[in-house]
């Protein structure tokens, strides 16, 4: 657990829901004191994620367009 | 010229001699009336017109007159008055006798007693006439009944041994798309079924035909190809040849289900909906009262702290009912795995221990089972521990302790969450596992919670193979309790493992099976040649599909949340090329079997044809 805690730093959130992307950045920033990169969707998510290079995602999975499952999908593929 | 047998008779000349006045007449008359022939020889005594029955006297007269005016002989039948003034019934035969000028001169005749044949015919008339009366009322009310049967919305359906269709009403052949009863005569009806519904279907015409009642719910597939869900009740009938043939009264109950699944999506829907904003307010709520954003006033912080908390009560009814709904629609999944039982315990003790720590109530393990093992869904177990955990801090006393005890039986492990709160009142007992029901309404609002608690642990416990029960004495406490099977860490059930299916480098099999035994027949058949994946649901297999490539998928017609159908179209999407192999209970129509690569059935299959059939394409691996 602590060496995965120590390596994990950078965090792509990937959440259409504006008001759950603001608590959690906020919550993930300042009480978890992470790197956070918001995605809005799927499709912006697969487009960020090779740049950002998170040490983690956190998908949600019902999303319109591109949901949860397909972009795991599409990230692996990518 | 006497005869015993009949009393000649010789009339005297006159027509209008309405006495019919005897010249001769034989002794047998007696015999017949009961009266010498000499009282009637020139009506001595008594004329014989005198006994001829006054009803027939007319007919008697106008025949003869008749017969004398056309000169041809008579025939009669009639009635007589004997002496004791009985009814004998007579045939007489006769003809004129004229002279050359063609005047009468007498009438020849014979008389025979029929009374015995009369009465015979009399009495056969009447039992014909009863016989027929008893066969039109048979027949009415065959009527009757067949248009009952005829007009009912229901099918009525008679079938046979081999489960063929012997009769059915016209409700029924509408139903399953028939135009007439000669078009489905003798056609097996299992054939009508989804595949995934035949064997439970056959199992109930089994058990009909022995003599028993039964029920059955399941999908139809009409001629014309409109599916219907139907629920049957079958009995046993035994036909006059002595065959038990079984009769059926089917609805169709596909607008119930629609309703049922539109409500359950709808409760579902409504819940997701709300659950979304909620999020984001006990979100919001959670890091203000942790202090994320900087110290707050202490009043504001009170009120914080009660937005806060019940934002969190609301979430977790919210929750409940998705998960209630979930299990209704059978699309909860449970990822059943071998594992120790204890930790589950300790860790669902830790997650309410901050629980009871508020109303000082401790909570205490008094009994431990170390080696207990069993298989269960670790997150369900701990919901369903939890929801009894609660509960009994719930209805503790403050300061209260609640006991927790684990006892290892000879085949399962059972484990008791006693409380001293004020017990379950006695009339309460029924009602107590049902959905959104707590000992009293007023209690809703004192002690909180959804009232779906115990339903939830319940189905929960009981789709993980074990049972919930309580025992409680009203005012001293009540006790609650989980049993689930113990899986002997020895036995051949932990090769569930999915550890133990991998062989490295060896060709991929995703064997999508909901049985256990059949997982352990096929990883004995196949592991260590293949790598074999798991999947208990539809649902998992879509995922693993989602994430692995396979060669070969095994598959199960019959699963919690579906048809293995419903997987094929996927499997040929995702996975392209990927052998296809059906392993099920029940035998295949020749059509469903050319949409796989294989079909095996479970009871008939031998090691080296399962091989033959996930290995025509591909080679195996041997592993050393």
């Amino acid at each position: 657990m602590t060496s995965f805690m120590n390596k994990l730093q950078r965090i792509l959130y990937v959440e259409d829901e504006p008001d759950i992307r603001a608590v959690a950045k906020l919550a993930l920033e300042m009480v978890g004191g992470f790197t956070v990169k918001i995605c809005s969707s799927g499709e912006e998510a697969v487009k960020e994620a090779v740049a950002f290079a998170p040490d983690m995602i956190l998908l949600d999975v019902m999303m319109p367009g591109m949901d949860g499952p397909s972009t795991l999908k599409a990230l692996r593929h990518g | 010229m006497c005869n015993y047998l009949d009393s000649l008779i010789k009339c005297k000349d006159s027509p209008n001699d309405s006495d019919w006045t005897m010249e001769f007449m034989s002794d047998y008359i007696k015999g017949i009336t009961g009266y010498p022939a000499s009282d009637f020889i020139n009506s001595v005594v008594r004329s014989y017109a005198s006994i001829i029955h006054p009803l027939d006297v007319k007919l008697v007269d106008s025949s003869i007159e008749e017969s004398i005016r056309e000169k041809r002989p008579y025939d009669i039948e009639y009635r007589v008055l004997d002496s004791h003034d009985g009814i004998k019934w007579v045939h007489e035969k006769g003809l004129g006798i004229f002279d050359g000028d063609g005047k009468l001169l007498h009438l020849d005749g014979v008389i025979f007693d029929v009374t015995v044949k009369k009465k015979l015919e009399e009495k056969n008339k009447l039992l014909a006439d009863h016989n027929e009366k008893i066969r039109e009322a048979l027949r009415e009310s065959e009527e009757h009944l067949r248009t009952i049967i005829d007009t009912t919305p229901e099918c009525v359906k008679l079938t046979d041994a081999d489960d063929r269709l012997l009769e059915m009403n016209a409700a029924g052949l509408a139903m399953i798309e028939a135009d007439s009863m000669d078009q489905v005569l003798h056609v097996p009806v299992s054939d009508l079924l989804l595949p995934e519904h035949r064997e439970a279907f056959q199992a109930l015409n089994k058990s009909v035909r022995q003599g028993n009642k039964g029920a059955l719910v399941f999908e139809i597939q009409g001629l014309k190809g409109t599916r219907r869900w139907m629920e049957t009740h079958a009995v046993p009938m035994t036909m006059r040849t002595g065959e038990t043939v079984v009769l059926a009264i089917t609805r169709d109950i596909t607008e119930r289900k629609r309703i049922d699944r539109m409500k359950t999506e709808f409760v579902s829907t409504v819940s997701h909906e709300l659950r979304t904003p909620l999020t984001s307010i006990s979100g919001a709520l959670g890091l203000l009262a942790g202090g994320a954003l900087g110290e707050v006033p202490t009043q504001m912080k009170q009120m914080i702290d009660i937005a806060y908390q019940n934002s969190q009560r609301l979430t977790h009814m919210i929750n409940d009912l998705l998960d209630i709904e979930k299990m209704s629609a059978d699309k909860m999944d449970f990822d059943m795995r071998t594992q120790p039982l204890m930790p589950l315990i300790e860790q669902a003790l830790e997650a309410n221990r901050l629980y009871g720590a508020k109303r000082g109530v401790m909570l205490a393990l008094t009994g431990a089972a170390p080696a207990a093992e069993v298989s269960v869904d670790s997150q369900r177990l701990l919901q369903v521990m939890s929801n009894l955990l609660s509960n009994a801090i719930k209805y503790s006393p403050d300061q209260g302790t609640v006991a927790i005890a684990v006892e290892q039986q000879d085949a399962w492990v059972r484990v008791k969450v006693i409380d001293r709160g004020p017990g379950i009142p006695a009339e309460f007992y029924d009602r107590i596992f049902q959905k959104f029901s707590q000992a009293d309404s007023s209690d809703t609002r004192q002690k909180g919670g959804s009232g779906l608690g115990l339903a939830i642990a319940r189905e929960m416990v009981e789709r993980m193979g074990g049972k919930i029960g309580f025992e409680s004495v009203e005012g001293e406490g009540a006790t609650f309790f989980i049993e689930l099977p113990l899986r002997d860490a020895e036995s051949p059930s932990s090769i569930i493992d999915p550890q133990m299916f991998h062989a490295q480098g060896a060709p991929r099999v995703l064997v999508v099976e909901d049985n256990e035994v059949s997982h352990k027949v096929i990883s004995a058949m196949i592991g260590g040649r293949f790598d074999i994946d798991l999947a208990t649901t539809l649902s998992e297999a879509r995922t693993k599909m989602a994430l692995e490539r396979y060669e070969v998928v095994i598959l199960d017609i019959t699963l919690p949340d579906g048809s293995g159908w419903d997987l094929l179209e996927e499997i040929h999407t995702w996975q392209p090329g990927t052998r296809v192999v059906i392993f099920s209970g029940t035998e295949m129509t020749a059509a469903e079997a050319r949409k796989v690569d294989a079909v095996l059935l479970k009871s008939q299959t031998s090691k080296e044809q399962f091989l033959d059939a996930i290995n025509s394409r591909i080679q195996p691996t041997k592993i050393k």
